[in-house]
């Protein structure tokens, strides 16, 4: 079976898809035994999610680290693989992210990558953006950010490691928007605190780097709202998003070693 | 305080008080005994690391301060690790077995040098405070593997064969050399490489450019944040060059089943790729135009004029270039590589656009 309808898995499950694309999934799904089950996985990740945030559960605050931890380990050739393989994760999902960062805090979070040898599947992405209100919250926002698995994420249990076609895995960090600009905040008032400890050229370079990404979140963020369906744009705003965090990870391991 | 004075005057009426002369007296006596002391200890020491000169393979710990100019015999592959709060480090090669180390210390500062035949490992330290810039010369072994660390510290490495790790916050890294695993990486810093043949080659800058030159490797990567990235010369079946602003210009081999990466968010993204190449093509623009020397065939790709893949030969490797907002070039090779370092090109995008 080839031609997986992987993009279109959450949009389905969100009720997304047009008359004939839900007619397609679903006849897929019912010849499609690897689609099938990814779809039931992303149907009780975003069951479990559901659950949790009824419980008023948050990630707890070490989630920061370990993503910083993750972001750390991103090497580009992980990167690399990681922006090739992505998949749709919209609102049910998204409550979903919790959940995998919840996970992440014990050791690693999840999201669709494939297996080193595992075929690539044809229109594997990112999540998209604002669903064009510009608002950001976290029903609406799609954003998963990028990053390498840790070894503790290998060793979660595979019934909570969604699997897709042709054996990849769910193994990177999901994040919402409020939960990224939380991660970011801190990392920043870690910079902030510790800006005595730097010459300020070395504060200002920091800054500056950190304004280029900001700006090229908020114009892809701005292009997103516009053209949600945009796959380009999603990557090229969940990887700057990343990028943001890895560079502001870095300020901060510079402060405390000054 | 005022039962301390009335004792003080109680005493004085009652036990014999040395004038100020015979107290000034005593204390320059306590004095030299004090520099006589530290002298023979100086001594001692300096005998032992003279010794140390002699025995290689043994550690010898050295910590010099003044005008430093010291050698010590290793094995042709040794690994040099030397950390240098701020200042210079500057590397050559020579066709002996030893390491010399020249430095030039201020009168508050030291070096500290442990080396064992099959490493070599400098420290810069300070009496008091934060050590003061300091300039390391080297000279080492050319197959030595290097580390090189510090924090205001321009790095300079020429002719190593070796592996390279050269980390700094603020300063630039320019290495001509390498082999292995090269890992260069500034915060606030010019990047260069050239002449090297690495496994993998990484280059990292936050605030400035990266520029590589004659460069082969089974992987290269490359990411800066404000910064122009230049790739002259470049043999590899695996190449990423990231920015956010700032141009990427690629000039090198597009391999069968090779893997191409470059990438900007406000920039021009610049390839040259020889007639004959294989490579699936995938284009991805927000606000910039494609413009191509070679004929672009998109096939049943209809999804969008800055969306689209099209083939070059077989589309054995893939190339994938992105730019948010600024103009894609597929052109042929030949071209001049951009200017040097500091000297910006014009960019495409608008950063306030």
């Amino acid at each position: 079976m080839t031609d997986h309808p992987i993009a279109q898995l959450s949009a389905y499950l969100d009720g997304d898809l047009d008359a004939g694309a839900r007619a397609a999934v679903e006849t897929h799904v019912t010849r499609c035994g690897e689609c099938a089950r990814t779809l039931d996985e992303l149907r009780r990740v975003a069951r479990q999610a559901r659950a949790l945030r009824e419980r008023g559960a948050e990630p707890a605050p070490a989630v920061w680290d370990a993503i910083a931890r993750h972001v750390e380990q991103g090497r580009p050739a992980e990167r690399r693989a990681a922006a090739r393989w992505r998949l749709t994760l919209t609102a049910p999902q998204l409550a979903a992210a919790g959940l995998l960062l919840m996970m992440a805090s014990a050791g690693g979070g999840y999201l669709l990558r494939p297996t080193a040898d595992a075929p690539r599947p044809a229109g594997a992405l990112v999540a998209g953006g604002d669903s064009g209100t510009g608002a950001r919250t976290d029903t609406q926002s799609r954003v998963q950010i990028a990053a390498a698995e840790s070894a503790a994420a290998t060793q979660a249990p595979d019934s909570i490691r969604p699997r897709m076609p042709g054996g990849a895995v769910m193994k990177q960090v999901v994040l919402p928007w409020s939960q990224y600009d939380a991660a970011s905040a801190d990392l920043e008032r870690v910079l902030e605190e510790g800006r005595g400890k730097l010459r300020p050229e070395t504060v200002r370079a920091i800054e500056q780097s950190v304004a280029s990404i900001d700006r090229a979140i908020e114009q892809a963020r701005q292009a997103l709202a516009k053209d949600p369906a945009n796959e380009y744009l999603s990557r090229h705003l969940a990887e700057n998003m990343k990028r943001k965090l890895d560079l502001l990870r870095q300020a901060a391991a510079i402060v405390r070693q000054s | 305080m005022w039962a301390a004075l009335l004792l003080v005057a109680v005493a004085g009426a009652s036990v014999p008080v040395p004038s100020a002369a015979q107290e000034r007296e005593r204390e320059r006596e306590r004095n030299r005994e004090r520099n006589r002391t530290r002298q023979q200890q100086s001594n001692e020491s300096s005998q032992n690391e003279n010794e140390d000169d002699d025995a290689s393979g043994a550690a010898a710990d050295r910590r010099q301060a003044g005008n430093v100019d010291t050698t010590v015999s290793v094995s042709g592959d040794v690994r040099i690790v030397v950390t240098n709060f701020g200042g210079t480090i500057t590397v050559k090669t020579w066709d002996k077995n030893a390491v010399r180390l020249v430095a030039r210390l201020s009168r508050r500062d030291y070096v500290m040098m442990r080396a064992t035949e099959s490493t070599v490992r400098v420290q810069s330290g300070s009496r008091r405070g934060v050590s003061l810039a300091q300039d390391y010369e080297l000279t080492v072994p050319a197959n030595a593997d290097l580390g090189l660390s510090g924090t205001y510290t321009d790095v300079d490495v020429e002719g190593v064969r070796g592996a390279v790790r050269v980390e700094t916050v603020q300063g630039d890294v320019r290495v001509r050399g390498g082999s292995g695993v090269v890992a260069l990486k500034s915060v606030q810093g010019h990047v260069s490489l050239e002449d090297a043949k690495g496994t993998r080659v990484e280059l990292n800058a936050t605030n400035e450019g990266v520029r590589v030159r004659n460069v082969s490797a089974e992987r290269l990567a490359v990411e800066t944040v404000n910064g122009d990235i230049v790739l002259d010369k470049v043999d590899s079946p695996d190449v990423e060059g990231v920015t956010v602003n700032g141009n990427i210009w690629y000039e090198g081999t597009v391999r069968d089943r090779g893997q191409y990466l470059f990438a900007t968010h406000n920039g021009r993204v610049d390839v040259g790729v020889a007639e004959g190449t294989n490579a699936t093509v995938s284009v991805a623009t927000y606000g910039g135009q494609f413009s191509s020397a070679f004929p672009v065939n998109r096939g049943d790709d209809r999804r969008s004029s800055r969306r689209f893949t099209f083939q070059l030969g077989n589309g054995s490797a893939r190339l994938d270039l992105e730019s948010f907002q600024g103009g894609i070039r597929l052109r042929r090779p030949g071209a001049a590589a951009p200017r040097d370092k500091g000297e910006k090109d014009e960019k495409d995008g608008d950063d306030d656009r």
